[in-house]
């Protein structure tokens, strides 16, 4: 058949079609796994590594440099981590590196960031040891979170003390009397401006964090798999937004009213007359009173967030302990 | 033509086929049932038997297409039940069979056809050897113009040729004919019949004919064997049959 | 009834021992010498060169229509740049290897079961065996090898075709660079990913093959039963198709590739 030898022709041109794209196909992504590239192994020793898994990126500056190779249990408290980094990229590491374990976004796979040192090592060489530093961003930033709120719960019952005087049958006239109790109305108004400094740091802290997993950085999977906590992590920033706007304006306010005792030329008088300070006074203080109350909310919402739960649940056992 | 009457073999002819006490049965009914058949080289053998009488299962038996039951089947001096596929390959490669439907690849030219059992086995390496094998066979039967047609355009007698053609391309020693002239109009028929006995002629081959048709009987056999309830009722030559009295016998000539 | 479901069960048991010793004779035969090479090529291009064509539309639009129709999702999420890598992920791992499947158990089952079926009703199937040529090796062995060789093939140029037509989908709507693109989808894909999935389609391929040859072997009550073998070929294999996808997903779970 004069057609055999063109058949045989277009089947092998297919065949050879499908071939490369194949081994094309599987040389691309063995380079992305660093199959084929020249690389080094080095290594560092963490305590966890919260979930990282062999193949995860290892990023320097930002730029993913290699992957994870093994990670191998030593003792009870030392996990060997390997890693495969591109000779190329490896130039430029060097011995005084830090490698931490990282997240790629709030809730993306994890990662070994190596961060520079002080400069001060030579470059790696294979089977290098770096120095690792170990903690979660999170939970550092819920600690802080914490320590806020019993800031401002401190406050509220300073202030709740001090309103009480005020109320209290000639109150007003006490109040400037007792240099004591001047002395405290300006130490919570010191403690407020703290604690809503803290609470807007903290507030912008997470608020990047959720940018980068609006920015798709983070963990489809993840994602996917609770969508509702991504959702719920918005509400929460919002309403920590929320909180510290009215306590920052509290603590200004009761900054222009102690200020203002002190000035010159009997204070104590005018305010006595001017019954809109005293209200004024008052208002701060409920202000500052239902700030607290929404940030203790807030942390009661990260409490039942899954993600926290872990950082909730040791709290709740140190606690115990003690 | 003179070629009617067909060839008698040689008085001391060995026995080609022998077959006896053949036994087989499909879903519990019986098919053959003791059956034996006896046939000498360069003879025509006819089985002759009513349709469903058992006379397809009985060649497909011999060339090992179907297992009996029980029995025995010597093909030129091979116990065919006893042989591996290996050589039941060989054995059939000197066994010809012509089907009722032909049976010629529709895939493939008529060529092809015939040159498929020739590069299968090897017969004729060299194309120009392997070309003058189907220009032979293909005038044998008469079709040498039709050798780059498909089988779907040829009419069915000329199929039937071209099978007997494809059946006679590796030089058979026995050929078996199942039904060779059905479904074919008289003088067609007839044609085929004349085939066969210039094959026979021609290539001294030995031959199973199945039908129930008894102009074929009549010209084409030297001897026939009457099936009937899975046994060989009866055996001898055209004339001999028609002056046997029994009734099951005569029934097959009163309805010529 | 009772006795209905009895035989329907009967017949499906019969059916499946049929399939396991008519594959347990393939790979009997499937490594004997005197391979059928001609056959081989012959089958492998109308299976494969001459399926190419359906499989590669096929892919397309179907990389097409999943890219354009996950967007809205993934917008939600602000994950739109993550398009690349689902697709590439679940063209990888599933639709390429399944779509492709099945229309090959649709036309080269249906063709298979009708060649071979029309081949046994006509006693051509006889006629070879009686001219001294294995039917089974040369029909069947023939046929499962180049569907077992050619379904991994069309399934890599699926794969290909697919991730090409996500590319031109994800730029109907936005500008992605094809570097950028490429990037992501090499980023999402792993091998853990295209081992398996070449693994199974091998499987798919074993699956038609044997089940289009196993229908047209056994083809009977003449031209009628072409017809009929040709279409539980096809529904036979599909069904298959999805078994196997099924049993895939097990296996690659079991030994730890999800």
């Amino acid at each position: 058949m004069a057609s055999e030898n063109t058949r045989s022709i277009k089947l092998g041109a297919f065949v050879l079609v499908g071939l490369i794209l194949l081994l094309g196909g599987l040389y691309l992504l063995g380079t992305k796994r660093d199959l084929f590239s020249h690389t080094l192994m080095v290594s560092a020793r963490f305590t966890e590594v919260n979930g990282l898994r062999t193949g995860d990126n290892v990023r320097y500056a930002g730029i993913d440099v290699g992957t994870v190779k093994g990670i191998r249990i030593l003792s009870d408290t030392v996990v060997l981590v390997t890693m495969l980094v591109r000779a190329d990229e490896a130039r430029h590491i060097r011995t005084d590196a830090v490698a931490r374990i990282a997240s790629d976004g709030l809730m993306g796979s994890k990662l070994v960031a190596l961060e520079a040192g002080d400069g001060s090592g030579g470059p790696i060489a294979e089977g290098a040891e770096l120095h690792s530093l170990h903690g979660l961003d999170t939970d550092a930033m819920l600690r802080t979170l914490s320590r806020s709120n019993d800031n401002l719960v401190a406050i509220t019952t300073d202030l709740r003390a001090l309103t009480h005087g005020l109320n209290a049958e000639g109150g007003l006239p006490a109040l400037f009397k007792d240099t004591v109790l001047v002395q405290d109305v300006r130490a919570a108004v010191a403690d407020a401006a703290a604690t809503a400094a803290n609470a807007r740091d903290l507030t912008a802290r997470v608020d990047r964090l959720v940018q980068g997993l609006q920015a798709g950085q983070g963990a489809l999977g993840a994602l996917l798999a609770d969508t509702a906590t991504d959702r719920r992590f918005r509400d929460l920033v919002t309403a920590l937004q929320q909180a510290a706007g009215p306590l920052l304006h509290a603590s200004a306010e009761l900054d222009r009213f102690t200020t203002g005792l002190h000035a010159p030329g009997g204070l104590g008088h005018v305010l006595v007359d001017d019954t809109a300070v005293t209200q004024g006074l008052r208002r701060v203080v409920a202000n500052l009173d239902t700030s607290s109350a929404t940030l203790n909310e807030d942390l009661r919402a990260l409490q039942r967030n899954w993600f926290f739960r872990r950082y909730f649940k040791e709290k709740e056992k140190e606690k115990e302990k003690r | 033509m003179d070629t009617l009457e067909p060839t008698a073999p040689a008085a001391t002819a060995e026995a080609v086929i022998e077959v006896r006490d053949l036994c087989i049965g499909f879903g519990g009914r019986p098919v053959l049932r003791g059956f034996d058949l006896t046939v000498r080289r360069g003879e025509n053998m006819m089985v002759l038997g009513r349709s469903g009488s058992g006379k397809s299962v009985l060649i497909k038996c011999l060339v090992g297409l179907l297992r009996p039951d029980s029995g025995s089947i010597r093909i030129l001096g091979q116990d065919v039940l006893a042989l591996d596929q290996e050589a039941l390959d060989r054995l059939r490669v000197r066994i010809g069979f012509l089907f009722q439907s032909s049976a010629l690849y529709d895939s493939m030219t008529v060529r092809e056809n015939l040159e498929f059992p020739l590069r299968r086995h090897a017969l004729a390496r060299k194309p120009a050897e392997r070309d003058a094998r189907v220009r032979e066979a293909l005038a044998n039967v008469g079709l040498e113009h039709s050798a780059d047609l498909y089988p779907a355009e040829l009419s069915g007698g000329m199929r039937r040729r071209i099978g007997l053609a494809r059946t006679l391309v590796l030089a058979p020693e026995i050929v078996l004919y199942d039904e060779p002239t059905s479904g074919l109009d008289p003088i067609t028929a007839r044609e085929i019949v004349e085939l066969i006995l210039g094959l026979q002629r021609k290539y001294r081959t030995s031959s199973v004919i199945i039908s129930h048709d008894l102009h074929v009987a009549r010209l084409a056999a030297n001897r026939i064997a009457v099936l009937i309830d899975g046994r060989n009722h009866a055996e001898g030559t055209y004339d001999e049959l028609r002056a046997m009295s029994d009734p099951q016998i005569q029934r097959f000539f009163t309805s010529l | 009834m009772a006795a209905g479901t009895w035989n329907d069960a009967r017949t499906m048991l019969a059916e499946i021992g049929g399939l396991s010793r008519f594959t347990g004779r393939f790979f009997r035969e499937a490594f004997r010498p005197r391979f059928e090479w001609g056959e081989l090529l012959q089958r492998s291009y109308v299976n494969g060169y001459l399926s190419f064509p359906l499989v590669g539309i096929t892919a397309f639009i179907m990389g097409i229509v999943l890219t354009v129709q996950s967007r809205p999702t993934l917008a939600r999420f602000g994950a739109e740049a993550m398009l690349p890598s689902m697709v590439a992920i679940s063209v990888v791992r599933e639709i390429a290897p399944v779509i492709t499947a099945l229309i090959c158990a649709g036309k080269i089952g249906s063709s298979m079961g009708a060649e071979l079926g029309s081949m046994r009703v006509t006693e051509q199937i006889d006629a070879m065996e009686v001219s001294g040529t294995n039917p089974f090796r040369y029909l069947a062995v023939t046929r499962i090898w180049s569907t077992v060789l050619m379904v991994p093939l069309l399934v890599v140029m699926a794969d290909a075709i697919a991730i090409w037509a996500c590319f031109i989908g994800v730029n109907m709507q936005r500008s992605v660079s094809w570097a950028l693109f490429q990037q992501q989808v090499l980023d999402a894909v792993v091998f853990s990913d295209v081992v398996p999935a070449l693994i199974k389609s091998v499987f798919f391929g074993l699956a038609i093959g044997v089940v289009g040859c196993y229908k047209g072997f056994h083809t009977e009550k003449g031209t009628a039963g072409v017809g009929q073998a040709a279409h539980s070929a096809v529904v036979t294999a599909s069904l298959l198709v999805f078994i196997i996808d099924l049993v895939a997903v097990q296996v690659t779970g079991i030994l730890g590739f999800n």
